[in-house]
Order: structure tokens, then sequence, then C-alpha cells
């Protein structure tokens, strides 16, 4: 039997991709099941295993969460809040760290390397270990610490800022630096992403007459339009499933030092619905502005 | 023409200072913002080299702020000669090459499937990748455990034999072989989505040339548009051994008894004060360069990895052939 090509590559696409199916029913289908069981019923350990015990009225857990619980709610905003400053801030710094680090320079494969060393070595596990020596250390004698502003802070209450004003920049300081941290994946996906425009583009753009920065604007960002929008929603999963994230903590807090795992079950299901909310919402912000190969040859083919 | 031509050569001529000028300041403005990022990013390295190469008599020393008075490999030596690292070694560096190569074929596959082809329902299965990265992996922890513990595919096993699965993977490294097998590793969505998107950016004629040409689909994958990613390939890989190295979350999970190295990288506080006789010096500053010590070897071998590995980030070729 010959089947048609169409359907010899709708066949194909199913066995490309036939691994990820079975996974996605085995690893996130089947856990996430027993989660939505749990969210619903009281678990309570038992001998063996576990039981699920029936709640009086089902959205006992989901109540509990958002009404009951003091802290957790408070938790959810201030993560929330602090996206908007923070995401916007990674994806404009890490493009354009990738734009400089794809120009030609002397010293640009050390600046690359450095760059992209937190990538290597910023895991939390190491950070922790430093940071604790840090602080140690610097609480017993007048050691240097770790990203220390005070010397900053100081300076700008001298010259006769508002205190407010002063506690307000300290901060950002401190956050900018664990921001650099935390924008090394995004400069490396945006790099790569820069060094997969063809060569052709540009010189085509400079024949035509175009400076450095039309260049960018009408040729770089277009193509790497798509990889933004990736990014922003990487970024955004990324803070909100980060181990520093508050409500998350508490999240696990709840499961596992107070061994609430129906609450807790209730709260990962309002924090998962609260993410896919925020991620469709910047989806939708930028699908317009996405830059699609296929439109323009779409065009073309049109004029034609 | 000629005139033109020649007009605006003068021109050029004229400006040439302020063009230099302006050179000159943004090259200034390059470096000066490479720096200081860059001073960042060092800070905490130089802050580990400090602290590790330096004797435990330069603690008490006002002098000594970055600059270690007398340099010491003593508590490298420590660290590896007492301290037993090397089953734990051996078990991360087995599971981040087994799970590396794995997933990068796998997530490859699958984002090759999803860039290139389209079936029924494909763009519902896409955005199914997308909302596995969006769960955290925190809340799924606790049925994950339960699952690798009696492994079981939706209670069939059970239903078979009547009583709980007795496949226990905990503590052996198909725990985490298999998720990367199905395409489920750590972060494995993020790499489907970065493959889908760099294998949707080839040119359509690549493909379309090589199946005329009478390669199969398989063929086509491995042989035509795998080998244009290879940037790609190298950037996941980077991400791939990092995270699985550095893993601290599943690890806990997944190896209840056998330690790896994340894991006692995270004790490692208390194996450090174990290491050190009851009469010796047990202050902190005698257990924190020891630390430090051992984080540095713990990162070593990623960025001898990294540095091997970013050399071939190269321009990609992917257009070199094709006209129009």
């Amino acid at each position: 039997m010959k089947l048609s090509y169409r359907k010899t590559r709708s066949i194909m696409g199913v066995v490309f991709t036939s691994p990820w199916i079975l996974g996605f029913a085995l690893f996130f289908i089947q856990p996430l099941s027993l989660l939505f069981r749990l969210a619903f019923t009281n678990m309570k350990i038992a001998d063996i295993g576990y039981v699920l015990n029936p709640l009086e009225s089902v959205f006992d857990n989901f109540k509990y969460a958002l009404a009951e619980d003091s802290y957790f709610v408070t938790h959810l905003l201030s993560s929330l809040g602090s996206l908007l400053y923070e995401v916007p801030f990674i994806i404009l710094f890490s493009l354009f760290t990738a734009v400089i680090l794809n120009q030609q320079f002397k010293g640009r494969t050390l600046m690359r390397v450095i760059f992209f060393l937190p990538v290597v070595i910023g895991c939390d596990l190491v950070m922790n270990v430093i940071q604790h020596n840090s602080n140690e250390i610097t609480m017993a004698a007048n050691e240097v610490s770790m990203f220390d502003s005070s010397g900053l802070v100081n300076t700008l209450l001298m010259v006769g800022l508002p205190d407010k004003l002063v506690s307000t920049i300290s901060t950002m300081v401190g956050s900018v630096a664990d921001l650099v941290w935390d924008s090394a994946v995004q400069t490396l996906v945006f790099l790569v992403a820069l060094l997969s425009v063809p060569q052709s583009y540009y010189e085509v753009a400079t024949v035509e007459g175009a400076k450095g920065w039309e260049t960018f604007w009408k040729v770089t960002f277009p193509i790497v339009t798509p990889y933004v929008l990736a990014l922003t929603i990487y970024t955004i999963i990324d803070s909100f499933t980060n181990v520093n994230n508050k409500a998350l903590d508490y999240i696990v807090e709840t499961s596992n030092t107070r061994i609430e795992f129906s609450k807790a079950a209730a709260m990962s299901w309002i924090y998962f619905i609260l993410i896919v909310l925020v991620i469709v919402i910047v989806f939708f912000i930028f699908k317009p502005f996405v830059f699609q190969k296929n439109e323009v040859e779409k065009d073309k083919k049109g004029k034609r | 023409m000629a005139n033109i031509k020649f007009e605006k050569r003068s021109n050029n001529l004229e400006i040439s200072p302020g063009y230099y000028l302006g050179k000159m300041g943004s090259t200034l403005l390059r470096w000066a913002f490479l720096i200081a990022i860059a001073y960042v990013i060092l800070y905490p390295l130089f802050y580990m080299l400090s602290m590790s190469l330096r004797a435990t008599s330069d603690f008490y020393d006002v002098m000594v702020v970055w600059v270690p008075k007398t340099f010491t490999f003593d508590h490298f030596e420590f660290i590896i000669k007492k301290m037993r690292l090397l089953t734990p070694l051996f078990r991360t560096v087995a599971i981040t090459l087994v799970c590396t190569l794995i997933e990068m074929i796998i997530t490859s596959t699958v984002g090759y499937g999803f860039a290139r082809f389209k079936f029924r329902g494909s763009n519902i299965l896409f955005v199914l990748v997308v909302f596995t990265i969006m769960v955290p992996p925190q809340m799924l922890n606790m049925a994950n455990y339960l699952l690798m513990k009696n492994f079981d595919f939706f209670g069939i096993v059970e239903a078979i034999t009547g009583a709980p699965s007795t496949l226990n993977f905990l503590d052996s490294i198909w725990a985490f072989a298999l998720p990367a097998l199905t395409g489920q590793g750590i972060r494995a969505g993020l790499m489907i989505l970065i493959f889908r998107q760099f294998y949707a950016s080839l040119p359509n004629e690549l493909e379309e040339a090589a199946l005329i040409d009478g390669c199969g689909f398989w063929r086509t994958y491995v042989g035509v548009m795998a080998p244009n990613l290879s940037n790609t390939f190298c950037l996941c890989a980077i991400f791939s051994v990092v995270w699985y190295w550095t893993d601290f979350f599943y690890s806990l999970t997944y190896l209840p008894s056998k330690k790896n190295m994340a894991l006692q990288i995270d004790n490692i506080n208390q194996l450090v004060t174990n290491q050190i006789p009851n009469n010796g010096d047990k202050s902190m500053y005698n257990l924190a360069p020891k630390q430090q010590a051992a984080c540095l070897l713990f990162i070593l071998p990623l960025v001898i990895f990294f540095l091997i590995i970013q050399k071939s980030f190269s321009r990609s070729i992917e257009n070199s052939g094709l006209v129009g």
C-alpha cells in the first residue's frame, strides 16, 4: 500500500514526537493526576503508602489557600510584582549583551567566556556555599562581603538624598547583580540566534546604505523576535519556578515541613493556573510583533 | 557619475576625525560596559580562589583582604585525599554523561518532529510541551517520588498482578535516564522549544532537496538537517551537562541513600567538619577555605568543558550553497 506524501509526513511527525508523547503520559500526566486527586481530598500518611479521605466540601483546600492562609496570597502578589521589572530587564540586557558579544573586537573570545560563566557556575548550590561562608566571615571580621552596597548607601546619604530613595537604589543595585547572573542563559540563546542570521542579509543592508542602528532595527531585531517571545516566556517561567521564589518556597514548606500535602497541592494548582494566565497574556500581547519568515514568502507569492 | 563619487570621497576625508572619534567612543563605551559586568560575574570566582588558596593564618592578618600572603594548596589536598568523594563523583559523571547524550538525541528528534511535520493535534501537543515547562518541578516532587518507588504505567501493573509494582528506580541511574529517554529530563521542554525554533528557521529548500534526491525522512534529518544545527547542539549540550551536574533538586528526591556530588556539596560544611580530628582546628577559618576549595573542584570540570565547547560556536553555514 502506498500512502500519499502528505499522509506519510503526518505519520512521520507522530513517529518523531512519539518519545515525548510517551514521556508526557508517564512523567507528566501521571504525577499531575495524583496531584489533582490530592487537591480535592485530604491525604494522610498511612502505615503502608497513603490514604485519601474525602473532604466536607470539595473546594475546602482551595478555600483554605485563598481565604484562610494569611501568607500565601501575599507571597503570590509579591512574586507577580517582581516579574514586572525583572523580565524586561533580563530580556533587554541579554539582547544588548548578545549584540555586543556578536560584534568584532579584540578579546571577544575572552569576554564571551566570562559572560557565559554564570551558566556554568551560577547554580544555587555553589552560590549558597559562597554566600553562607561569606556571611559568616564578614560577621566575624571586617572582610569583603558579596555584592556589598553599603559604601554606595553611605555616599548617597552623605550627598543628601532622602532615605527612602537611597534604600530603593541600594536594593536595585543589589538585584542588578542578581539579574546579571540570571540573564546568562538568555544571552547565550540570543547569541546563537544572532549567529544564525545569514551574513548575506547584512551584506545587502550595507550595500543599500543602512547605518548600524538601522541594520539592527530592520534586519537583526525582526529575525530575533521569535526568540524574544520564547525567552520572555522562559524568563517568566524561570522566575516562577526558581528555588528562591517566595510563593513556591511557601508551598514546599507547607508540603514538606507542615506535612499538609493536600493543602500544598491546592496551592500548587492555584500557582500553576496563575503561571498559565500570565504566560497566555504575554503570548497574546507579543504574538502580533513576532516576525515570521513564511509570512514574507507568502506575501511575495501573493504579489507575483 | 565619476564626479559624484569623487565628491563623496572628499566628504569622507573631511569628516574622518569625527568618524574616528565616534568609533573610539563606542569602543570605550563597549569596554566600560563589558568590564563592569565582568566584575560582577568574576567577583564570586575571585572570592572562591582567594579564600581557598590562603593559609588559615591569613585570616588573622588584617593586611590580607584579597591576595593571600601565604599561598597554599593544602585545602585542595585535604579535599582530594581525605574526603573520599570518588564514588559520588563517579555517580555524578555517569548520570551527567548518559543523560546528556540521551537528552540531546531525544529533544533534537522531538523538536525536529514539531518543527517540520504537521499532523493532527501537533499544535496542541506543542502547547503541551510549553505546559510541561510551566509546571514547577517542586509541584510534582512527591508524586514523582512515589512513581519512581513503585514504577507503574497508569496502574496497569497493579491491575495485572494485584499488588503495587515492585519496580523501584530510586537510587539508580534509571530514575534520571528514563525521563530523559522520554523527553522529560531536566528542563527538556526548554530544549525541545529551542530545537524546534532552530529547525523551523532552516530553509524549506534544504529539506526538499534532500527528499527529492532520495533521502528518507530519517536520513534527511540525521544527514542533512541536524548537521546545520551544530551551534544549537553545543548550546543544549552545555545546558544539559550543567543542569545534570549541578542538579540538587532531583538528586534529593531520586537518590535517598546513594549520594552524588551535588548532595555532598550541599552538605559540605558537615562533611568537612567530620573529617577534621577532634583535637584539630574546627574554627570556620579552617573550614571555610576547605569548603570553597571543594566548590571550586566541583565546578572545575564544568568550566573546562565549557572552555572546550565554546570554541565550536561558529557562524552558521546553513545558507551556503542556496541561492534565491
